[in-house]
């Protein structure tokens, strides 16, 4: 009877097929598959397949690692700010852009101030508004003069008594007009 | 500290020519520019141009200070509130408070007005309060009660009273 082998497995298979058996599995495996047409066949489909992935696209492997590289970059970069006991976080280029923005707005407008130009939004009316003028007086004893404007010389109460018989008044509204816009007799 | 403090109160007693020889300080003079006068005229006319009375008074006082003026009759009563304030071009601003109590026109009872005005005027110039409003008949018989207010800067006035 004639003595009949085993076929290797698969992985066996794999491994001679991709010249990675030692020295004492490959020529019993190159042996046995030159007598064994199935594992013949199962060379062949490794062959197929090794084609087929041939002749697929390799993926943009670089292009990938890039993305994957900058998005590890953004990740390290991103600072933490405290904003009222919340964290946000926000990338380092956009802080610096906002920094550069607010920074140029700030000095457009104090650039605006010096050249004396108004603010478009300031209302005209509260420029054209007369400002009371603070009193300032060099006084080392305040109380004292308080009091002496409040003495009785100097106090600021004028009573003034009416003569008798003045009760036939015309009553109306009080008014209140400049001399120059009052013609007595009129 | 006291390098910085040091100059300042020399400055302060630098600025001490208010306080006398006797070391009573005027407090008029500390006023310096600042003090106006209120000068008031109170007068009664009659057919709306003939004065049958009048009287006059003076008050000193600073901006934003009141003078209180309180104008007695027979029967009416009127508390006038006049506040002046200086503005920044020198201008003045005078505020007038007034509250009145009268008698009705068919004498059954009393009135009461108050009113708040303000005007701008320049130092000097002259400005009539009409307490009771202003007769309009022109009748003999029926008077009208006005205040007239001047507001000048209290220097001119002792400037003038120095002249003399």
């Amino acid at each position: 009877m004639r003595k009949k082998y085993m076929c290797p497995d698969t992985e066996l298979l794999s491994a001679y097929y991709d010249d990675e058996l030692d020295g004492f599995w490959e020529p019993r495996v190159a042996e046995h598959i030159s007598r064994c047409a199935v594992c013949q066949g199962k060379l062949d489909s490794f062959a197929r397949l090794s084609e087929d992935l041939g002749q697929v696209e390799v993926p943009e492997f670089e292009a990938g690692m890039l993305r994957s590289w900058q998005a590890i970059q953004n990740a390290r970069e991103t600072k933490t700010v405290k904003i009222w006991n919340k964290r946000i976080s926000v990338p380092v280029p956009v802080l610096a852009a906002a920094a550069a923005v607010f920074v140029a707005v700030f000095g457009l407008g104090v650039f605006l101030n010096l050249n004396g130009s108004p603010a478009p939004s300031a209302p005209e009316v509260a420029v054209q508004q007369p400002q009371i003028a603070p009193v300032d007086f060099q006084v080392s004893n305040l109380n004292d003069l308080l009091n002496y404007l409040n003495s009785k010389d100097l106090g600021t109460n004028v009573t003034i008594q009416l003569p008798k018989g003045v009760d036939q008044l015309s009553v109306g509204q009080p008014q209140l007009i400049r001399a120059a816009d009052f013609n007595r007799g009129q | 500290m006291f390098k910085f403090v040091s100059p300042v109160l020399l400055l302060l007693l630098a600025h001490a020519p208010f306080v006398s020889a006797d070391g009573e300080a005027n407090p008029l003079d500390l006023l310096k520019g600042e003090a106006l006068a209120v000068n008031i005229v109170a007068r009664v006319m009659q057919s709306g141009h003939v004065t049958v009375w009048n009287m006059e008074s003076r008050k000193i006082t600073i901006s934003g200070r009141g003078v209180q003026i309180r104008l007695e009759g027979d029967n009416v009563l009127v508390l006038a509130h006049l506040i002046p304030y200086i503005n920044d071009d020198k201008s003045i601003l005078l505020v007038a408070l007034g509250q009145v109590w009268a008698p009705a026109a068919d004498r059954k009872g009393y009135k009461y007005y108050s009113t708040m005005k303000s005007l701008p005027i320049t130092p000097g110039e002259k400005v009539f309060f009409f307490p009771f409003g202003m007769a309009v008949d022109q009748k003999a018989n029926v008077y009208t009660v006005e205040l007239e207010i001047q507001v000048v800067p209290y220097s001119t006035i002792k400037n003038n009273s120095t002249k003399k």
